[in-house]
């Protein structure tokens, strides 16, 4: 897929998230073509979290996904990462979940499992943030920030 | 008493974002349980609660707005507030490695 019809199919699929976003509650930019950030409230302690999405080969490669501090604009500060089930601070700054490039790197085995490959229909983008979402209101997996 | 409003009936619109199929709608009585409204809507979507290959839980979650929805005994009618009209989302629990 050439990379101008990744950004066109990025593009299309922001709209309907920026549609959604305020009843959400995410805060939804697009610094660049082919990145995507959005900021995710847990409901569980109300702490928000800033995702970085780098979208390339969208929809028909899982983005890579990072948490960053949007002061600083760099993923490598622990602050600006939960300490929750797949997401990797510290060594990696990724998220290690049948989402993310990195996590399909990890587990090689999700390509092929009909259960949790990368599912590429409907709105993947759309789809990751809201997995993400309820991923971050689960308590017995979100246990806060990491300090 | 929970689940009773003002109105004879809500229309619920769930979206499934990992589909191509577009919003799916139904009219509910406002004592319908949100239990019942998950069914339906995943049989619209064709998707299924399973195990993966690791022996791991996948389940489908409803949510509204950016909430959660665990209690799934909650009517229709207790959830959009007396209002005729109730947008959900449909959501896969996802699960680390």
């Amino acid at each position: 897929m050439s990379e101008v019809q990744a950004e066109l199919n990025l593009a299309k699929d922001l709209e309907q998230i920026q549609a959604i976003a305020a009843e959400a509650g995410w805060e939804v930019s697009s610094p660049d073509k082919l990145v995507v950030e959005v900021s995710v409230r847990s409901s569980v302690d109300g702490e928000r979290y800033w995702l970085r999405f780098r979208c390339a080969g969208y929809p028909d490669q899982p983005p890579s996904i990072a948490c960053f501090d949007k002061g600083a604009g760099s993923q490598q500060v622990r602050s600006a990462w939960p300490q929750c089930q797949g997401f990797r601070a510290d060594n990696t700054w990724d998220l290690c979940l049948p989402l993310s490039v990195e996590g399909f790197n990890a587990h090689p085995a999700w390509r092929d499992d009909p259960k949790v490959r990368w599912n590429a229909n409907g709105n993947p983008l759309l789809r990751s943030i809201e997995e993400l979402q309820l991923l971050l209101n689960d308590a017995t997996k979100y246990s806060g920030r990491l300090r | 008493m929970s689940g009773q409003t003002g109105v004879a009936t809500i229309e619920v619109e769930v979206t499934y974002a990992g589909s191509r199929k577009g919003p799916w709608k139904q009219a509910y009585e406002p004592s319908a349980q949100l239990s019942k409204v998950r069914g339906d809507a995943m049989a619209h979507f064709e998707v299924a609660d399973s195990t993966d290959a690791s022996g791991n839980q996948i389940v489908y979650k409803l949510m509204h707005g950016g909430d959660t929805l665990n209690d799934l005994t909650k009517t229709v009618g207790a959830e959009s507030g007396d209002k005729p009209h109730l947008e959900l989302r449909l959501v896969r629990q996802v699960i680390a490695g």
